[in-house]
Formats: structure tokens, C-alpha cells, sequence
């Protein structure tokens, strides 16, 4: 029993680590319909200045976020305004932004590698501290770190609704989801909205940024494996629902912690991928999507 | 001159590879990057035999190619229902459960540990264990391959794929099933993976499940985007491109920090400057086809 | 009395809440053209939708040639002898006008993937012919000096008439045409009422859907009315334009003339 309760628990914070990832992914997907593959390099990068700011420049954490989240924002929206503005022609499929998206990802995240080093860091010392430690409650160990991931992603996800539902910009930003030929006749311009929609789907990605760093070190794929899990628990929870999303990821990541009582552990990522194929394959709108 | 065959045997599982991907996303209109895995069946097949038997390198890749038509043709089945962007993410799952799956049968697979001394193709009396021989036979089996999409890419199989991609509401009118087209061009290109990642094995000699991944996609897909979908010639001359610039990026006096992500900083670079500036790549669209007699 | 060669009976389509089709019972008789007439939204392109297999009605039976074929696949309805076209066209844009006609035309050899490559001389063969018959439908539709132009690439009444061309390559038994004249000028409109009656000549059977009632005149026999997915009236033409209820509803005239 109290194996169980551990999962969960590990389970919760590593959902919470997803749901980062995924919900920023499925604002950007729900509003503008781009495949953000770079999604994962941004969340590299703004993992590595995290770790530049704070070890190298000695900076107190706050001003390592900031410095992270402000990059990341303004990488975020400079994908959307330089590149995936222009790929994306009437004439063009898909497709070429998904190369687009792909091949920005990929020079992004190994431009970092160039920059900052291809070699494994960590930033739990520079950024930790006091911090490092942990609860212990009946038995099992809440780490401050997860229990961080787990408040962090609830308070931010209720952030983020909150902006889209009170909000001027929020509410331009769902009226576009909804129904983009007849918001730009009320006079949203939608580019504006989708460079926005870009920035605030990068910001909520930044506590990933720092909670996956910190639980796995820094590599400069961990973005980009992260963005793996998070876009598919994206589409198998339901794209244009965000709370769809936030729940799929925590139920994804408590199953997938859970999976060990049954399975061996090399077989966790195999068995959460099928199942979310399944999802996907079953119900095409994921799980809490609406019907097409 | 060593060095060189070395490049020609590269191009040759490039092209291969390519051709894979070409006929399913530019013929097909599937948006798969599935292809890492089917070149990770083959491999594997063509390693687990030919380490044993080594003069069954043939039938082993024989194997690995039915085995990886099987999946695709199954995956397609599934699949039906799924398109543009949900089939990327449905694909990118393939490419991991696959990989994972490689990775927890040590005893075909060798687990995480791959498989090491994969022998070149040969019998007993004759083995390619130069680069010139077996560039040779690379070349033979990628012309074979390219005859092979040649005529279904120009026969009415191809015909009607294309109509399929196009509109499949107005090709079921027409008379045509989707599903059996898409459930038949996702085994054939799943099959020509599956040869390239044969080849690769041999060439390489040791594999592992971390060489089979979205990585290797993107690697394949580069020479796809550079190459355009519109000219099958235009396949080998793609993979001709992307290899001489990750080969002349090598003599740049790059610093060793660089130098480490530079071939992928080289596909990303060509990748988004294609989307941007070329995305009918470097051979233009046609401008009369069939037609044209 | 012959027997319809198509027989609507029953039928009900339902999108969610909404009833597009309710109790339809139609026939469609032999050897002749019928108009399928009635206001935007009457549910004629829903029952041309589930007459070919697109739409699957909750109730109800369609009966083509005393068959049954409610349940059947689009593929396997045109193959069965009804071709249909549409009325966005749904020409394949990156495709040839060549190879627009062409895909409706039938290939015996050379469709799988192991026929591609073994059963080569048989496909040249019968590219030929084929290639003879997508000619000659490009000729009658007025677009053989644009075999090798794109279908994206043509201008409307082009569009349209390839989009003729196409669905009478099918050589089929009951053709149903979803406003193939809606917009054309008067010599168009000509070439296509030559190309209905072309078809009837060689024995197969036309339904349309048109708005225009000056060609719905001429080239049909008999009218079918629907209004909100329901029959209203079914007549001779001529008749059927001087019914009450069509006048009022439909064509806006008050009572008879």
C-alpha cells in the first residue's frame, strides 16, 4: 500500500512536470493549429539559463527565471512572427511547417549544446539549497521538489485560465480558437492574437523548464523528450481543451508511475505510448476533446 | 578513394531511405516519422540473422522487410481515421514504443546493448568485407529499389494514390477504397525502410535501439525536403546534397564544441531554410506530367 | 409502369439534433433525367449523400436496380453503375485535366503494388485505351488543348466542365449531378445539355440538382420537390412548375398564373 501511495505520489509530480509542457503546447496548437515542435529546444534553453544565470553568473534564482522566462517568451513568439507566419501560405500543407517546426527545434536545441556545452549539468546546488529536502508524510517521501512541481503546475494552469477567461488578450485569444474567420470580422487581428497565444504558451513552459531540470539534469535533449510526452498526452487528452489537457497529463503521469506495480520499469514509456495511441486511436478528439 | 566509397555506401541508405519516405508523404500524403523505426526492424533482422548465419544476409533482409510491411500495413489499419497532424503524433508514438520494445528483447536484440560485429554481406566463399564490393552491392539494391518505386509511382497503383492525396471523398466517388491504397503504400514504404536499415546494419556493424529514433527521421526527412517530392531522380541527388555538406562541414576549422552539434545544426539550418525559401525543394514541380506523350 | 431504377424509401438522416432528411420516399425513374428542386437547405445534396454511400440514413433503404445497397461503401456504389459529382467540384487540384478524367476511367491491371511491377506490358496496353477514352471525354467537354494544365489552374466554367468530364468517364448507369450548371453562360450551358442528352441517348439515367429553372425545363422530364428534407411534390416538369405549393414556396409567386 504505501508502494502505491509513493507512485502516486512520484506519479503526481511527474504529471505536474507534463502538464507544463503539454498545456503551453495545447494553447499554441488549439488557437493557431501550428505543430510547435520547437516547443521542446524553448524549453531547453530556457532549462540552460537557468543553469548559466545561477551557477555561472552567481545570480539569486528569481533573477534566473526571469532572465529564462523572458527568452522563452521571446523565442516563443519569434518562431511564431519569423517563421511559422511565413511557411504557412494558403498553398502549402502541413507538412513543411512540421519540417519547419522540426528543424528549428533541432538547430535551437543544438546551438545550445554549442553554446553553453554538450555535457551533462546540474542546477539543484546553484538554485537549491534549504530546498533540496523533503516531507515525509505516512510513510512517504514528498520531495520539495515535486511537491514544488505539483502547486507550481495547479497555481499556473489556474493562471492561465484566469488570463484567458478575464482578460482582454484571453478573451481574443478563445474567440479566435473558436472561430477565427468571424473574430477577424470583429476585428481581432488574429496575427496579433496567435504572437501572443505563442509568448504565453512559452511562459507557462518555464516551471518545466526548472522542475524537469532539476529532476533530471541538464542534457540538451530533455526538452525535446519532455515536448515527446507532453504533445502526445496533448493530443490524447484533448487539444482546444486546456483543463482536458491538464488532467490527461496528471492521469497520464500517475498511470505511468502506478504501470511499475505491474510492469518492469523498461517497459513504463512503451506501455504509456501505446496506451495513449489507443487513446488517440479510439477517440481521434482525445479524451476530454470535443467531437470534430 | 576509401573515404569516398564510404560516401557512396552513406548515399545509398540515405536514398533508400528516402524513397521510403517520399513515396508515403509526397505520393501517399501521410505525414509519418515512423520511418526510424522500419529502419530499425530491418537492421535488427538483418543483424540478429547475419551475426549467427552470416550468409543468410539476403532472407535476412527479407525478413526484416515482411516483418515492417506487417506493422506498417497493421498500423495503417489502425490508423484509418487519423490525419495531417494527428498522424505525426500517432507516428512519433510508433517510432518510441518500437524503439522500447527493441530495448526489452535482449534476447533477439541484445537490449540496450545492440548488436555488435554484424558481419558484411557475404558467403562463405565470398565476403564483401572491403567498402568497394559492398558499395557495389549497396548501389545494386538501391537501384533495384528505385526501379521498383519507379513503377509503382508511375502505374495506375501510383495514379490513384495520388488522387487519394488529393481529394479522397472524390476518389471514393471515382470508384477507388482509401483504405486499401493507404494500408498498401504504408507496407511498401515500411518495407524499403526497412532494406535501408539492413543496409545500415551492415555497414555499420554495431546497432542499438538509441540509433533508431526521431533523430534518424529527421536525417531522412532532410534529404527529402531538399530533394522535393516532385522528381524520384531528385531523391539520390538530395542525399548526394545533405551528405557533401555534413562531409565539407567537417574540414571547416570548426572548435571540438562546435564541431559536436554540427551536423545537426546543419539538417535543422537546411530544414527550416527549405520551409522558408524552397518547400517544393531543389527540383521544381513539373509543369506537364503523364499526359505528356 | 416500369420499375424506378432508384428507390428512396423511409428515409431519415439526422445530424445530431437536426432531421436533414425526414420520411423520404423517392423514385427515380429509367431511361429519363430528373430534377431534384427545392429550396437551399432542402437536404437534395444529403440525399445524393446517402444515396452513393457518404451518409448512412438512421432509417430507411435506398434501392438501386432492385438492389439493396444502403450500407455500401462510396467505392463500391460507383462501381456498382451510379457516379455522382459534386458540387465544390472536388477536382484534384494538383492533378492534370488528363489526369483528373483519367482516374475515373477503370484499370484492370497495375492498381496493388506487386500488379505495378509484374503486370507491365498488360498496363501499357492499357494505358492506351484508356488514355483514348480520357481524349475523348476531354474533346466533348470542350478541354482537350488542356490535358497538361492543372485542374487548379482553370478557370470556372473550365472547372465545371472538367468536373463533367470526369464523372462521365465513369461510364455508368445512373449518373447524379449536384448543380453541374450553376454559374456557366449560355454556351456551356449548351455543351452540358448536349452532354445530358448524350447520355440518355446511350441509355443511362440522369438526376440533377439545379436551381435554374429555364434548364430544368428543358432538360427534364420529371421534377422531384423537396422543402426541409421532406417530399413535397413529384411530377411531369411541366406540371410539377405550375404546382401551387412549389409556386408559392419555392419560386415566389403568389397562386397560379
Amino acid at each position: 500500500m504505501r508502494e502505491a501511495l509513493q507512485l502516486l505520489v512520484d506519479g503526481l509530480a511527474e504529471g505536474s512536470r507534463i502538464a507544463l509542457v503539454a498545456v503551453g503546447f495545447s494553447l499554441i496548437y488549439g488557437v493557431t493549429k501550428t505543430l510547435h515542435l520547437a516547443h521542446g529546444a524553448i524549453i531547453t534553453l530556457g532549462a540552460y539559463l537557468i543553469w548559466w544565470t545561477s551557477s555561472a553568473l552567481g545570480a539569486p534564482l528569481p533573477v534566473a527565471l526571469a532572465i529564462a522566462a523572458i527568452a522563452m517568451v521571446l523565442l516563443g513568439m519569434g518562431h511564431e512572427r519569423f517563421l511559422y507566419r511565413t511557411v504557412r501560405r494558403p498553398s502549402t500543407s502541413n507538412l513543411i511547417i512540421v519540417v519547419a517546426a522540426l528543424g528549428a527545434g533541432i538547430l535551437l536545441q543544438n546551438l545550445v549544446g554549442v553554446v553553453f556545452g554538450f555535457d551533462t549539468k546540474s542546477i539543484r546546488d546553484a538554485t537549491l539549497g534549504a530546498a533540496s529536502g523533503g516531507l515525509q508524510v505516512a510513510g512517504v517521501a514528498i520531495p520539495f521538489t515535486d511537491l514544488g512541481a505539483f502547486v507550481v503546475a495547479i497555481v499556473v494552469f489556474g493562471a492561465l485560465v484566469a488570463f484567458l477567461r478575464y482578460t482582454k488578450m484571453g478573451r481574443r485569444i478563445r474567440a479566435v480558437e473558436a472561430n477565427p474567420l468571424l473574430s477577424s470580422v470583429v476585428g481581432v487581428d488574429y496575427r496579433r492574437v496567435y504572437v501572443w497565444t505563442f509568448g504565453i504558451g512559452s511562459l507557462v513552459a518555464l516551471p518545466a523548464s526548472f522542475f524537469i531540470g532539476l529532476n533530471s539534469g541538464l542534457f540538451t535533449t530533455i526538452g525535446f523528450d519532455a515536448m515527446m510526452i507532453g504533445f502526445v498526452v496533448a493530443f490524447a487528452g484533448g487539444i482546444g481543451s486546456l483543463s482536458g489537457t491538464f488532467f490527461a497529463s496528471l492521469l497520464i503521469g500517475v498511470v505511468q508511475s502506478l504501470s511499475l506495480l505491474l510492469i518492469p520499469s523498461s517497459w513504463q514509456q512503451a506501455f504509456t505510448f501505446a496506451l495513449m495511441l489507443l487513446i488517440l486511436l479510439a477517440r481521434p478528439q482525445g479524451l476530454f476533446g470535443k467531437a470534430a | 578513394m576509401d573515404y569516398f566509397v564510404g560516401l557512396v555506401i552513406l548515399a545509398s541508405i540515405y536514398t533508400i531511405g528516402a524513397l521510403s519516405l517520399n513515396i508515403l508523404q509526397g505520393h501517399g500524403g501521410v505525414f509519418s516519422v515512423a520511418t526510424a523505426a522500419f529502419m530499425g526492424i530491418g537492421a535488427y533482422a538483418t543483424g540478429a540473422v547475419t551475426v549467427e548465419y552470416p550468409a543468410l544476409f539476403l532472407p535476412a533482409m527479407a525478413i526484416g522487410a515482411v516483418l515492417s510491411a506487417l506493422l506498417g500495413y497493421g498500423f495503417a489499419q489502425l490508423t484509418l481515421r487519423v490525419n495531417g497532424d494527428y498522424m505525426v503524433v500517432a507516428s512519433f508514438a510508433l517510432v518510441v514504443i518500437v524503439g522500447q520494445t527493441i530495448l526489452n528483447l535482449p534476447a533477439i536484440t541484445g537490449g540496450g546493448m545492440g548488436i555488435p560485429g554484424i558481419p558484411r554481406p557475404g558467403t562463405d566463399d565470398v565476403q564483401l568485407n572491403d567498402n568497394l564490393p559492398f558499395a557495389i552491392f549497396c548501389v545494386a539494391i538501391t537501384a533495384l529499389v528505385y526501379l521498383a518505386c519507379h513503377f509503382i509511382l508511375k502505374s495506375p497503383f501510383g495514379d490513384a494514390l495520388r488522387t487519394l492525396r488529393e481529394d479522397p471523398i472524390a476518389a471514393s466517388a471515382l470508384g477507388r477504397y482509401p483504405r486499401r491504397f493507404r494500408a498498401a503504400v504504408f507496407a511498401g514504404s515500411s518495407a524499403i525502410a526497412a532494406i535501408s536499415g539492413s543496409v545500415y546494419a551492415h555497414y555499420i556493424s554495431y546497432i542499438s535501439p538509441a540509433d533508431f529514433t526521431v533523430k534518424l527521421t529527421i536525417t531522412i526527412l532532410t534529404v527529402v525536403v531538399v530533394a522535393g517530392t516532385n522528381r524520384l531522380w531528385a531523391i539520390p541527388l538530395g542525399a548526394a546534397v545533405v551528405i557533401g555538406l555534413t562531409e565539407g562541414a567537417r574540414y571547416l576549422p570548426l572548435p571540438d564544441q562546435i564541431a559536436a552539434g554540427a551536423d545537426q545544426i546543419l539538417f535543422g539550418a537546411l530544414l527550416v531554410a527549405f520551409a522558408l525559401l524552397r518547400p517544393q525543394g531543389l527540383i521544381g514541380p513539373k509543369k506537364d506530367t503523364r499526359s505528356a506523350k | 409502369m416500369t420499375e424506378p431504377m432508384l428507390k428512396v424509401r423511409d428515409v431519415d438522416m439526422l445530424f445530431g439534433g437536426l432531421k436533414a432528411v425526414d420520411n423520404l420516399s423517392i423514385d427515380i425513374p429509367a431511361g429519363t433525367t430528373t430534377a431534384l428542386i427545392g429550396p437551399n437547405g432542402a437536404g437534395k445534396t444529403t440525399v445524393f449523400n446517402i444515396i452513393t454511400g457518404f451518409l448512412k440514413p438512421q432509417r430507411g433503404t435506398v434501392e438501386f436496380e432492385g438492389e439493396i445497397i444502403t450500407g455500401r461503401r462510396p467505392d463500391q456504389i460507383a462501381r456498382g453503375g451510379i457516379a455522382r459529382s459534386f458540387q465544390d467540384l472536388k477536382l484534384f487540384r494538383g492533378l492534370t485535366c488528363f489526369e483528373n478524367v483519367l482516374a475515373a476511367t477503370a484499370a484492370r491491371h497495375g492498381e496493388s503494388i506487386t500488379g505495378s511491377m509484374l503486370s507491365r506490358r498488360a498496363i501499357a496496353k492499357e494505358t492506351t485505351e484508356r488514355g483514348d477514352a480520357v481524349m475523348h471525354w476531354l474533346e466533348i467537354a470542350g478541354l482537350a488543348d488542356r490535358r497538361g494544365t492543372l485542374a487548379q489552374d482553370l478557370g470556372y466554367a473550365e472547372a465545371k466542365m472538367l468536373a463533367i468530364a470526369r464523372v462521365l468517364a465513369l461510364d455508368a448507369r445512373l449518373y447524379l449531378l449536384d448543380e453541374p450548371c450553376s454559374g456557366l453562360d449560355q454556351k456551356a450551358l449548351e455543351r452540358v445539355r448536349a452532354l445530358i442528352d448524350g447520355l440518355l441517348e446511350g441509355g443511362a439515367t440522369v438526376c440533377i440538382i439545379e436551381h435554374n429553372m429555364a434548364l430544368v425545363r428543358d432538360v427534364a422530364e420529371v421534377g422531384i420537390f423537396l422543402e426541409q428534407g421532406a417530399f413535397v411534390a413529384s411530377d411531369q416538369i411541366d406540371a410539377l412548375l405550375e404546382d401551387e405549393r412549389m409556386r408559392e414556396r419555392y419560386l415566389g409567386l403568389g397562386g397560379t398564373k
